[in-house]
């Protein structure tokens, strides 16, 4: 449903996979909260010494990988690039943050162009509602109210979504991708300049602020380590007993079969009660009034699930001399 | 067709754009969030309900204080195209602003983040994004609401009932002020019944907005929000309900709230649709045809 790879399934297939949901026992031998688990590749060891990001060019990048039985894999890369902008009048101390999510592979698969572009439009508009506001703190990528701010652009690709599950999984990539970021340090020259040489009101030309080409002075974005975990939860319908069987994690013949899908972006930081940020349904399916909570209470149970499934590949620090170099020539 | 002439309540005055508190919004810091609001907190607005009032099959006007939304049904109609479903039909959606008017463009104008200007001459014009720019905005907000709409409704349709053929809903959004997709999913349930398709049940919808107010530790939960009270809110929660089924078919939460406020926030969403689908049924049953035949309705 969210992805361009609608699976047509039978009748009798959808009530196979149903009832083995109602018995505890999914296609691939799960069960009904469990997760399979993710890599995230944030930097690839090499037979040198320092590691390279998947995207050097960028300012962080992030390739999530999960493969299931059968030889379907979810694989999703994502790349996060900052440049200096002029904020909104309105919101003059914030930065900005967009998600643009593509899929790419979709595009050429030999279903109706149109359809295709309503479901990747579907997926972007969905993660970026769950996560706009609630990654990092946009305060942060202040640096000078109402003349500069940073601009963080996160762009996910979506290279093979056959292990379903595709809107967790971006935002596992994406989240891996800003907690590898690194904002540049940058200091307005006005503060650097010597008193009265320069009465060039901010704002005047375009050498107001100084790059600091020092790589270890760079930070990654504040607020990324109490980012929301986005779970989907998705309900299937077993019309036999007329119950509804909750699922994390849908593989996607479980996605093709499913009621309706609820996806909660929960923050859940050390210390405090867990909140949810944002929800979402999507779907067809209505839910009766008693799920409701039901929903909600497995999805903040399975975060520390979800931040626990993760198999990080490479250290994160190991950044690409190319960066260095890229800081050194502005 | 019947041709009830309808006329929009409140519309001779535009919503009054206040330049002075924008100004003032961006010269300080923190924007107040005090707001008067003229009616208690759990409310509704001056609700009209109007049907029949096009040549289309089905049609509704409702009008949720100063949002007006009008839905045409078009349907149920054969379809040219070759992927016509055998089994079941489809239900299409198609949101529309009116070009100009309906969208609020003040949440739009200096909104907007623009690049780095190369020279300080053009940063001033670098602030007002471009009329292509907001088209774009307002046709991605278009989709989207188009989308809810549509998973909002689908499971009220028996569409089994109604194989190779495709009912189209058209939203025209005539004004804006809050509470716009309930509006939306409200005209679209009226404008079905009113089409004479064979629903389940009306499907009826509420948002809420909860602030949290500087003067009493308790926050506000505000039914039916308008726009600005949208704008200064920390959580908005929507819900869709079919009444009689007590089945939520529309469920978006965006704002951070507590398990306990959230819930609070959806009972009050639930009491609204109450309500609503009080009104709902009674302008129903109100609605004569010409030729005085009253619809029926079957509980």
């Amino acid at each position: 449903m969210a992805s361009g790879l609608a699976l047509q399934l039978s009748e009798s297939e959808k009530l196979y996979l149903i009832d083995g949901c109602a018995d505890n026992c999914r296609l691939d031998g799960r069960e009904r909260e469990d997760i399979r688990q993710y890599t995230i590749v944030t930097s690839s060891e090499t037979t040198s010494a320092d590691g390279h990001p998947p995207l050097m060019l960028s300012n962080g990048s992030a390739r999530l990988i999960l493969s299931s039985s059968g030889s379907t894999s979810t694989h999703i890369l994502c790349s996060v690039k900052v440049e200096v902008m002029t904020p909104s009048q309105s919101q003059p101390n914030q930065g900005n943050l967009i998600v643009h999510v593509e899929d790419s592979l979709a595009a050429n698969s030999s279903l109706s162009r149109k359809k295709n572009e309503e479901d990747r439009n579907r997926v972007q508009s969905i993660i970026s509602e769950l996560l706009a506001t609630n990654l990092i703190d946009l305060e942060s990528l202040c640096i000078i109210p109402y003349h500069y701010a940073f601009n963080v652009s996160v762009d996910v690709e979506i290279l093979s979504g056959t292990a379903g599950s595709i809107i967790d999984a971006c935002c596992h990539a994406i989240r891996a991708a800003l907690q590898n970021t690194l904002l540049p340090k940058v200091v307005p020259s006005s503060i650097v300049n010597d008193a009265g040489t320069s009465m060039d009101p901010v704002g005047s030309s375009s050498s107001d602020l100084m790059l600091e080409s020092d790589l270890s002075l760079a930070q990654t974005p504040s607020g990324i380590d109490n980012a929301a975990v986005v779970v989907t939860v998705t309900v299937c319908h077993r019309a036999l007993t007329n119950s509804y069987l909750l699922l994390l994690d849908a593989s996607l013949e479980e996605e093709a079969c499913c009621f309706c899908q609820v996806h909660v972006a929960v923050d859940a930081r050390e210390g405090t009660e867990p909140t949810i940020c944002a929800l979402r349904k999507t779907g067809n399916g209505s839910l009766p009034w008693e799920l409701l909570p039901e929903i909600t209470a497995l999805a903040v149970k399975a975060v520390p699930m979800t931040k626990s499934s993760f198999r990080v590949a490479g250290s994160s620090r190991n950044n690409a001399s190319l960066l260095q170099t890229q800081l050194d020539i502005q | 067709m019947p041709r009830n002439y309808a006329s929009l309540s409140n519309c001779y005055k535009p919503l009054p754009f206040n330049l002075a508190q924008s100004q003032q919004a961006s010269t300080t810091t923190t924007v107040s969030k005090k707001s008067k609001r003229d009616r208690a907190s759990h409310e509704l607005r001056v609700l009209r309900l109007e049907l029949g009032i096009t040549s289309a099959t089905g049609s509704a006007l409702v009008e949720l204080g100063h949002t007006k939304v009008l839905c045409q049904v078009i349907g149920p109609t054969t379809t040219s195209t070759t992927t016509v479903n055998m089994e079941e039909g489809t239900l299409e959606c198609q949101v529309q602003y009116v070009p100009n008017v309906g969208y609020p463009i003040t949440s739009l104008v200096g909104a907007a983040a623009s690049g780095l200007a190369l020279s300080s001459e053009t940063q001033q014009h670098a602030q007002q994004p471009t009329s292509g720019r907001i088209n774009t905005q307002i046709g991605g907000v278009e989709k989207e609401l188009a989308n809810q709409v549509l998973s909002s409704l689908a499971a009220a349709v028996p569409l089994k009932a109604y194989p190779k053929n495709v009912i189209q809903l058209q939203l025209t959004i005539l004004q804006d002020d809050g509470s716009v997709m309930s509006a939306c999913t409200i005209a679209a349930s009226l404008a079905l019944v009113n089409a004479s398709i064979e629903v389940y049940d009306m499907v009826t919808s509420a948002t809420v907005a909860v602030m949290n107010d500087e003067d009493t530790t308790q926050p506000k939960l505000l039914a039916d929000p308008t726009y600005s009270e949208l704008e200064q809110a920390d959580a908005v929660v929507t819900l869709s309900l079919l009444a009689n089924w007590k089945e939520v078919t529309l469920w978006n939460q965006s704002g951070r709230l507590s398990s306990t406020l959230a819930n609070e926030a959806i009972s009050l969403c639930r009491d609204g649709c109450r309500s609503m689908h009080k009104f709902m049924r009674n302008a129903l049953l109100d609605f004569e045809e010409p030729g005085g035949q009253k619809t029926t309705t079957q509980t």
